[in-house]
């Protein structure tokens, strides 16, 4: 453009060609949007949506993003285990067993911590939060994936791509009751959990 | 924990429909298909009741936390199996399924053979009739019960599965 000269903008919108080129970048930044997962415009689907970067769970802060992952995503629940014992599962006893297990573990850390560090503490009830805050990453999850029970990274991805596969997009999100969406989610938790689990040799 | 708790106050509500029965019908350890279930429903009553786990406490039972811990994964496992049967149970049938899963656990885990813990407080009650002959089976108090099963669940368990030292309940 040269300078001094002014741009008739009327007449360029009129011209075909910028009409073309104007298409193709809105196009280009739809579609770059798109993938991005910036057309997004209600909350809920966001919501629902971005749980699902399982990277984050072997990433540098894993234990932050795995406690965080896994308390958001009840897999543990008993409507889970419902679900896999419909499913045929096998070994839901093994599945209840290794959450007592990890409470013994959590108790047992717990008690430990308090032993150590009751003397800096005049107040018990500070005593009792600076444990629980110590001990509160000894989940479930962590307790199965020091045994090798389970794989979280995998489990993490199985679900979001079984959840996917019946809810593609947020049109059909929008699209879907609150309680298809849920039981889709219940379904999926329970499809992986009963494929990942590592059941043989547990606790023997 | 609570929901144990309430588990147990269900088992709980009936006790004093045995009141005036002699001891062999209050603390009948039958069990079996052909068995009534009220009859074998005794046995669980007092193995799963509050007041046993509290007469359990007062007799300073070190496993306490893990009988508790095996009794709290038994109630949800009976839970998940029922929801997930295919048809609604009976009050009966579920009672029935409740008892027979409860039997097998126990014994596959190790912790307790429920006949024997039951046969132990009968023998104890018998013992404490055969003595005292006018304390009839009719004036028996459910709490004297509660106190013979503790005190042979206390003899009989073996805490197989949460073997931890930490674990163990210290009493004063």
């Amino acid at each position: 453009m040269e300078a001094g000269r002014e741009v008739d903008f009327l007449s360029l919108k009129s011209n075909p060609n910028y009409r073309m080129k104007v298409f193709a970048l809105l196009s280009f930044v739809s579609l770059f949007s798109l993938a991005n997962g910036q057309t997004i415009s209600s909350p809920e689907y966001r919501a629902w949506l971005y749980t699902n970067d399982c990277k984050e769970l072997n990433g540098k802060d894993k234990d932050k993003a795995n406690a965080e992952y896994f308390m958001g995503n009840d897999f543990f629940s008993t409507d889970v285990y419902v679900e896999m014992e419909k499913m045929g599962f096998k070994s839901i006893k093994q599945v209840l067993r290794a959450q007592s297990m990890s409470n013994v573990d959590k108790a047992t850390k717990y008690l430990t911590w308090v032993k150590a560090n009751q003397s800096k503490f005049t107040d018990k009830a500070k005593l009792i939060s600076a444990a629980n805050k110590a001990v509160s990453d000894q989940s479930l999850v962590r307790y199965l994936q020091t045994k090798g029970t389970i794989d979280i990274y995998k489990l993490c991805d199985c679900f979001h791509q079984n959840r996917s596969k019946r809810i593609p997009d947020e049109k059909t999100f929008k699209a879907s009751p609150i309680v298809v969406v849920e039981s889709i989610d219940l379904m999926a938790k329970a499809t992986c959990l009963k494929s990942l689990y590592k059941t043989k040799g547990w606790f023997f | 924990m609570n929901f144990v708790l309430y588990f147990l106050l269900i088992f709980n509500f009936e006790s004093q429909a045995y009141s005036s029965s002699d001891l062999k019908e209050m603390l009948s350890c039958e069990i079996g298909t052909d068995v009534p279930i009220k009859k074998q429903s005794a046995l669980t009553k007092y193995l799963l009741n509050v007041e046993t786990l509290r007469e359990l406490e007062r007799q300073k039972f070190k496993h306490l936390s893990q009988y508790k811990l095996f009794l709290e994964e038994m109630i949800q496992l009976n839970g998940i199996k029922i929801a997930a049967g295919k048809s609604r149970l009976s009050e009966e049938t579920r009672a029935l399924f409740t008892l027979n899963l409860f039997i097998d656990f126990m014994k596959e885990e190790g912790f307790l053979n429920p006949v024997s813990v039951c046969q132990c407080a009968q023998a104890i009650g018998q013992s404490k009739v055969d003595k005292k002959p006018e304390v009839s089976s009719k004036n028996l108090e459910h709490a004297q019960i509660h106190e013979w099963f503790a005190s042979c669940i206390k003899k009989q368990f073996v805490p197989t599965m949460y073997n931890n030292p930490e674990l163990e309940d210290k009493y004063n």
